[in-house]
Formats: C-alpha cells, structure tokens, sequence
C-alpha cells in the first residue's frame, strides 16, 4: 500500500509539474511522496513485530525491535555527527 | 539545474532496466544509479547521492512486497542478518572518519572477483543440489531451529517446491558484521555481499537469498534516506521520476525472477559482481592517482 500510495503521489507532482511549469505547486505533492515512501519500511517493522508478539515468537520480536532500535540510533547518531549513515 | 518534462521522462526510462537488475540480482542498484544521474543527467553528485539511497529504497519496497507475496522471501532470515549487518554499518560509517580507503577498496574488489567467478563456475552445481534435494538436508544449527530461519519456496522454473535448511547461522552473522563495517566503510549498500554470504555460507537458495536480500537492503537504505531527508538534502521533483523508473522495473523484475533458470541467474550475477570489482579497483587506485581504462 505504501509504495502505490508513494508512487501515486509522485505521479501527480510529476503531472502537475508537466501541466503548469510551477515547482512551487508540484514540490509538495512530491513531498508527501518521499515521506511515504520513507516511512514505510519503519511502519512495516513495527507490524511484523506485532505479528512475532501475537504469535509467541519472542526471540523473533527481540530481533526485530533490535532492528528498529538500530536504525533509531543510526539515524540519531548521523543527524548528531552531521553525516549520512550507509 | 534546469528541469524539463524531457529530462524527467529521460531519468524515469533510464531507471527501469537498472530496476529490472536490480530486482532480478539483489542489490540495491545505488551503485548504477549513482553514477548514471551525474555523468548522463547531469545531477550534482551530492544530490544524486541522496537520490540514489531514496531509489534504493523505492527499489527494495516493491520488489520485497512482490517476492513475500509470492513466498520467496525469509523475513526470519532477513531481519536476523539486518540486524549485525546495520550495526557493523554505524561502525563502518564513524570508522571511515579515520581509516584509509584505497586498501578496503582494492580488498574487496578482490573479494568481489573471486565471488564472481566462484558464482560463474558453480553456476550448474545449484540447479543439481534443487534437482536432488540437497538443500533440505545442512548441519544441524541450534541458533537457526531457535528462530525458526529455514523454510521453503516453490521453483517456478523447474516447478518444485524447494526446502532449505538454514545452517551455520552464527558465521553468517560474523560475516553479516564484516559486510556491514565494509558498506559503512566505502559508503555502498552491501547487497553485493548479501546474496553470496546467505547462498554460499548459510545453505540457503539463490532465489531466496535474492528475494532476501532485497528486503535487508531496503531496511538499511531507509536509515540512510531518512537522515538525508531530515537534513533536507533530497529534492523531492528530482526523486519523482527515478522511484518511478526503479518501481516500475523492479515490479517487472520480480515477474520474472522466479522463472528464470537458477544457472543463468548466478551466472548474471557473478558477471555483475565481476564488473563491481572492477569498478571499486578504480575508485580505490583513483585515490592514489591511477585511472583505469573505460572508468
């Protein structure tokens, strides 16, 4: 759902750009996109955490709430040291 | 730079056969992407850079979505390995403050090459090991029965269900680390080294450690791409048609994954890893001066 949503999104800048010529109309829309499109695999960890906790599958959920906290800190420690992480 | 619908259109076509590949193969494809944007587009390289990491997860969303849909992907094993493979990449980033790349470039050049060839001249050994069933039977590996990380998947090409059992999971994960520090250290995403680390050291099929690896790269990519956000360095009319391009082939791409002859998948991509050594020597020998031909 995320990514048809992203790519719809990316769409209508890409057509709203076409028609009028204004980036100023089309950089929102594409704005939206991007953040769609981000946070859908974070959205995507946190329900296959939730369906590793239904089943009973600890270990798993550990693992993948390890994931997560990983890229918390990743993206953390970047926007503190000012650089990209991989 | 000066945005035109031709441009947007050129970008968007461009980027889907490197969608394709990428889908068909395992790898990001921020690789091609990368340079593809400032030498025939024209894009600055620090926005093409952000760009590139954007695509990559633009990429690995659809083509993990379509490859979980058709029961090829390992979400255990995925999960499992992005978790050392994300922490050795936070390594590998802060360790490049200090260490020099030009070695790390040129050793894992040589590590590409001899996994290329290796992948070239086992290419036959694989569709035997599906043929037999060999897949099912591996050394038994506690920490794998524990979380569950063997499965199975049906072979569209040959038309058998296919079972594996994971094994030797915590060398994987040692080398899971390795490649992590290594595509912090040199700034690439690492699914190079994803697929040949699950294919040849945890017993598990191309195809899964294809379908796999997307979704691991996917999940390292976003961290990338949401610091680059954050920091305001994406422009989002720029990325528009590339993730457009990139979905587009990698939905065609993973079409045709599963029915492709598991040979000439290794086949291609022991090729494509031998043209990534190639292309590391050059970035690691240009830092000392040397050009290489044809780079």
């Amino acid at each position: 759902m995320g990514i048809v949503a992203s790519l719809l999104a990316f769409s209508a800048s890409l057509a709203i750009y076409a028609l009028t010529g204004s980036e100023f109309l089309a950089r929102p829309v594409a704005y939206v996109g991007v953040g769609i499109l981000v946070s859908t695999p974070p959205l995507a960890l946190v329900l296959v955490l939730a369906l590793h906790v239904a089943r009973g599958e600890r270990l798993n959920a550990l693992i993948t709430m390890a994931v997560l906290t990983v890229m918390a800190l990743g993206v953390t420690l970047s926007l503190l040291y000012g650089r990209a992480s991989p | 730079m000066l945005l035109t619908p031709i441009l947007l259109i050129g970008v968007m076509l461009a980027l889907i056969p490197v969608g394709f590949l990428a889908a068909l193969v395992g790898i990001g494809g921020g690789v091609v992407v990368v340079p593809l944007l400032t030498l025939v587009f024209g894009y600055d390289v620090k926005q093409a850079a952000a760009i590139g990491v954007v695509t990559v997860v633009a990429s690995g969303i659809t083509s993990a979505s379509r490859y979980l849909k058709q029961g090829l992907t390992n979400l255990r094993l995925a999960f499992f390995l992005s978790l050392s493979s994300s922490t050795g990449a936070i390594i590998g980033a802060f360790a490049s403050l200090w260490a020099p790349p030009v070695a790390l470039y040129i050793a894992l050049s040589c590590v590409l090459a001899y996994v290329g060839v290796d992948q070239v001249l086992t290419r036959r050994v694989e569709a035997k090991r599906i043929a037999s069933g060999s897949f099912a039977h591996a050394p038994r590996d506690a920490l794998a029965s524990a979380l569950s990380l063997s499965g199975s998947y049906f072979d569209e090409a040959t038309g058998k269900l296919v079972e594996y059992k994971v094994s030797r999971s915590l060398q994987g994960l040692s080398a899971s680390v390795m490649a992590g520090i290594v595509s912090g250290l040199l700034g690439i995403g690492g699914g190079v080294l994803n697929v040949p680390i699950m294919n040849n050291i945890m017993n598990v099929p191309m195809k899964v450690a294809v379908a796999t690896s997307k979704l691991k790269v996917m999940i390292t990519a976003c961290t990338a791409a949401l610091v680059y956000i954050l920091t305001g360095r994406v422009d989002p009319i720029l990325v528009a048609p590339t993730v457009l391009g990139v979905s587009l082939g990698a939905f065609m791409g993973t079409k045709v994954m599963n029915k492709v002859r598991t040979e000439s998948l290794k086949a291609l991509f022991g090729v494509l890893l031998i043209v990534f050594s190639y292309l590391l020597l050059a970035r690691g020998l240009a830092i000392v001066g040397i050009t290489l031909p044809g780079v």
